[in-house]
Parts: C-alpha cells; structure tokens; sequence
C-alpha cells in the first residue's frame, strides 16, 4: 500500500492508493504511528486522508482511521477525508463514519 | 557400465554443510559398483545422513519405498528395469511427488536428454560425471528437499493452529436448529446463512434468550478477516457474555460493549453490531445497529431499511440509540454483515421474490447477493 505523508502548512496530509485491505496492517501501523508522532510534535491544525487513489477500502481499515480520529479527537483536531471514491464514501456512510468526520 | 573420471572436491567446505545435510537421504540407483563407490564418497564427503545404494531398478524402487530419500541419483542404462522406466514409476507415486531425480546419463542426444525430463527427472548430469557440478547440483537439490520439508511443516503446524482456531470459534457459534427452536417459541421464524470469507472469520451470531418473553439476537462483524478477524470476534464475544444483564436494553447493550472494547490498549479492536430484541407478546422489536449496514423490514407493502446509529464498537464514541418497530405476523426482518454490498434499490430487487412465501431462505440471499471478498452473515426473522 503506497502512502505519503507530508506537512502541508500546519496539516498532516496522508495520500494513499490501490485496495486497502488488512493484507496491508503493517503498513497500517506505521502510518498511524507515524500521524501520530506528528500529532505529538504539535502545531497539527488538522489530519487530512486523501483518497483520490483508492479505489476500495475493507473493514480492517475502517478500523485504521477510527485509530487515527481517536488520536485526533485527543488533540482536539479535525480528521477529514477527501476525494472518496463512490464506494469507499460508502463504506464511511454505512458505519456512520460521515457523522464524526469531515468528508469532502 | 558407465565411466566415471573426476576429482572428489576438496575437503575445505565439507564440515559446513556436514550438519546442513545431517539429516538428508540419498539413494543410489546404479549397475556399476565403482560409480556407486564414488557417488557415495561424493555423499559421504557432503555430510549426507543417510546414504543407500541399490544395483538395479527393482531394488531402487524396494529401497525408495523404504527409506523415502530426499534425492535419488539415477542411472540409465542399467540391466532389467531402466533408469527411465525407474523414473516413472516413482513419480506416478504421490509420496515421492517432492523428491528430487537426478539422473545421470552418458546419452548425448537431446532428444535423449529430453526423455529424462519427460518421465520426471528434477536434474540430469553428463557421464563422465564431473564431481564438483555433481556435488554443486546435489547441494541444491538437497537444499530445496530441505526448503520443501520445512514449508510442509510450517504448513502443518498452522493448519493445526487454524483447525484449533476454528473450533474456538464454532464454540461460541449457535447450533442453527436449537436456535430456531428457541425463536420459535418466541412466535418467529429463524434462518441464519454464515460463512467466513476464509477457513475462519470474524463474524458471530448470537440467540441469547433474555427470560421467558424476551430473546435477544446479535450479528457481530469483527473488523479484519481471517484468524486476526476471529481473534478479534472471540474478544467482543467475552465482553458480550459478560453483559448479560443488557441483554433485554439493545441500546445500553452496545453503549456497554464500545466503552469496554475502546478500552483495548492497542485499540484495534472494532466491530459493527446489531442486536434485536424480540418479545413473545408484542408485535414491536427493540433494535440498535453500530456500524452494520440497515436492518431490512419487509412487509407485505414494500420494503423499508431501518434507521442505524453509531460508529463500530470500539470506537469509543457511539451514543447508541434503541429504536422500536413494529412486526405484524409475515413481517420479515433482515440483519446482515457489509459482505452483503449493492444499493437499497438491489437489495429490495432481490429480497422481494425469496422473501414472497414458504420457508425463510437466507442462504439464497447469501449465494445471490454477497461478495467474495468478505466474510459474511444474513439472518432472517420472520414474525409468525
């Protein structure tokens, strides 16, 4: 699972591509470790997934960003989704994902 | 009678692969007593554990049954059975499918060389034998014989491991009957179709009488799939057992449940839930669903897909709601995991003619609606 991550201004952006799925849970570790080393550091305005690239996510990864919006409800910082695919915006609408995260 | 004309390779390397190949079987299959002589003491200067030799084809299958050697080395043209007829016998036997035939051979002709891997030979080495490529080849084979062993053996240990895996998990599952035994004496129909995406999966079902007017049933769809997926069911299992005393308050129950998963210090423990309360006397069910896509009401005029609230348990952040609806008899209500995709629109196409009349068929939806990919649950409760 090939992902990014960088500091835009005082945003975490995290892209990412291809099938998410639990195959990819080491990956999924150290990205979230990694977000959260950048919330430890401070001065994160907010977590943003870019997920223009990806075409299908499973459950396993639900889990991932409800790890991650934990980390940022902590901090009191926003997670926001961008650029779901139809299908995975589904995903996040089914588990009710939409109601506590920013979807754009 | 085949020549042989070589130097035995030097000694230097022979004790590091000594206890490398402590363990390996080699079997001889030659007429002439000196290339046997000299195969061994290539063998022997190897550190190979066990080396047999026989002097023709009869023998060398007698002996291949026996010993079941890593790596046969194979003569051609012998006396009686040949060297080709060997080949193919052994390999027509599944016991000896990995184990490597390196057949040596003065043929030159390729078609002839060809022959060898036709009938099954893993290698083949020219006659004169040169010992270091014999040596370099035998090591090799060797050395797959030894890679091959020890998958087989990782295999077996982890198919142990799954079968035990499995069985924790059919521990906790309900026996289908007894269930709808038991919903029956509630005044409803049961039908449950469960299958793991793999050998083992992380959801469960549940039908968890309350009292004697009261039953209550759970669909638990684990985040991940596969053994970490049935780990992580078998963990929301505990937690529910131990809150027994919801069992009869659906939206307390699963309140309960994210409080005490979230609690997980790896929080990676998630799960979508949908537990149903029924109850003998009244037409009305209590439900609430966290993460699980809509319960489906079906009734005689259409189709509704019912309200949800709440992110997966395990979140720590659900204020889960219990909602009521109404169940007049011949009302179908329908739970199932995410395996289950489409739009409402498909879902609806597809439940109104299984759903129509007679026996309740949740296997029929799960053939026809889910998907591969996903482990998936449908259960179907009817109201007599």
């Amino acid at each position: 699972m090939p992902y990014t991550i960088t500091k835009q201004g005082n945003d975490v952006l995290t892209l990412m591509e291809g099938v998410l799925s639990f195959h990819q849970h080491k990956e999924a570790d150290e990205m979230v470790n990694k977000i959260g080393h950048h919330l430890d550091d401070g001065a994160v305005t907010a977590v943003r997934f870019d997920l223009a690239k990806v075409y299908n996510m499973d459950s396993h990864w639900l889990g991932i960003i409800i790890r991650v919006l934990r980390r940022c409800r902590e901090k009191n910082i926003p997670l926001i989704v961008e650029k779901p695919s139809t299908e995975v915006k589904r995903l996040f609408e089914v588990v009710q994902m939409d109601k506590v995260i920013q979807i754009k | 009678m085949s020549t042989a004309s070589a130097q035995l390779p030097g000694s230097a390397s022979v004790d590091a692969m000594a206890s490398e190949f402590a363990h390996s079987k080699v079997l001889i299959i030659d007429d002439d007593p000196v290339i046997r002589l000299l195969l061994r003491g290539v063998a022997n200067k190897m550190g190979i554990g066990l080396i047999v030799e026989a002097e023709n084809g009869e023998k060398g299958l007698a002996e291949a049954e026996r010993v079941k050697p890593d790596v046969v080395l194979l003569d051609i043209m012998m006396p009686g059975m040949s060297g080709f007829e060997v080949c193919r016998k052994l390999r027509a036997a599944p016991c000896f499918n990995n184990t490597a035939i390196l057949i040596q051979t003065g043929l030159e002709r390729n078609e002839q060389r060809i022959e060898c891997f036709t009938v099954g030979a893993s290698d083949v080495v020219s006659k004169p034998l040169n010992i270091s490529e014999l040596t370099a080849r035998l090591k090799t084979h060797l050395r797959n014989a030894l890679y091959a062993k020890s998958l087989a053996e990782f295999r077996e240990r982890m198919n142990i491991h799954l079968e035990l895996a499995k069985g924790f998990i059919s521990s906790v599952l309900p026996d289908l009957e007894s269930s709808q035994k038991i919903v029956s004496a509630y005044n409803y129909d049961l039908d449950v179709a469960h299958h793991p995406h793999e050998e083992i999966g992380g959801d469960l079902w549940y039908c968890l009488p309350y009292d004697e007017d009261q039953c209550l049933l759970v669909l638990v769809d684990a985040s991940a799939h596969g053994v970490a997926g049935a780990m992580s069911a078998l963990r929301i299992d505990s937690f529910l057992r131990e809150s027994d005393k919801y069992f009869n308050t659906p939206g307390i129950l699963l309140n309960v449940l994210d409080t005490a998963t979230s609690r997980i210090p790896s929080g990676t423990l998630f799960a979508a839930i949908t537990a149903i309360l029924l109850n003998r006397h009244l037409g009305v069910v209590s439900y609430a669903s966290s993460g699980n896509p809509p319960p489906i009401l079906c009734k005689a005029d259409g189709i509704d897909f019912l309200p949800t609230s709440g992110m997966p348990i395990g979140s720590g952040m659900i204020d889960n709601t219990q909602l009521d609806v109404v169940m007049n008899a011949g009302d179908s209500l329908i739970i199932h995991s995410d395996g289950w995709p489409g739009s409402e629109t498909d879902k609806a196409a597809l439940l109104n003619p299984i759903l129509a009349d007679g026996p309740l068929k949740a296997e029929i939806v799960h053939q026809q609606a889910t998907k591969q990919s996903d482990d998936s649950t449908i259960m179907i409760l009817r109201r007599k």
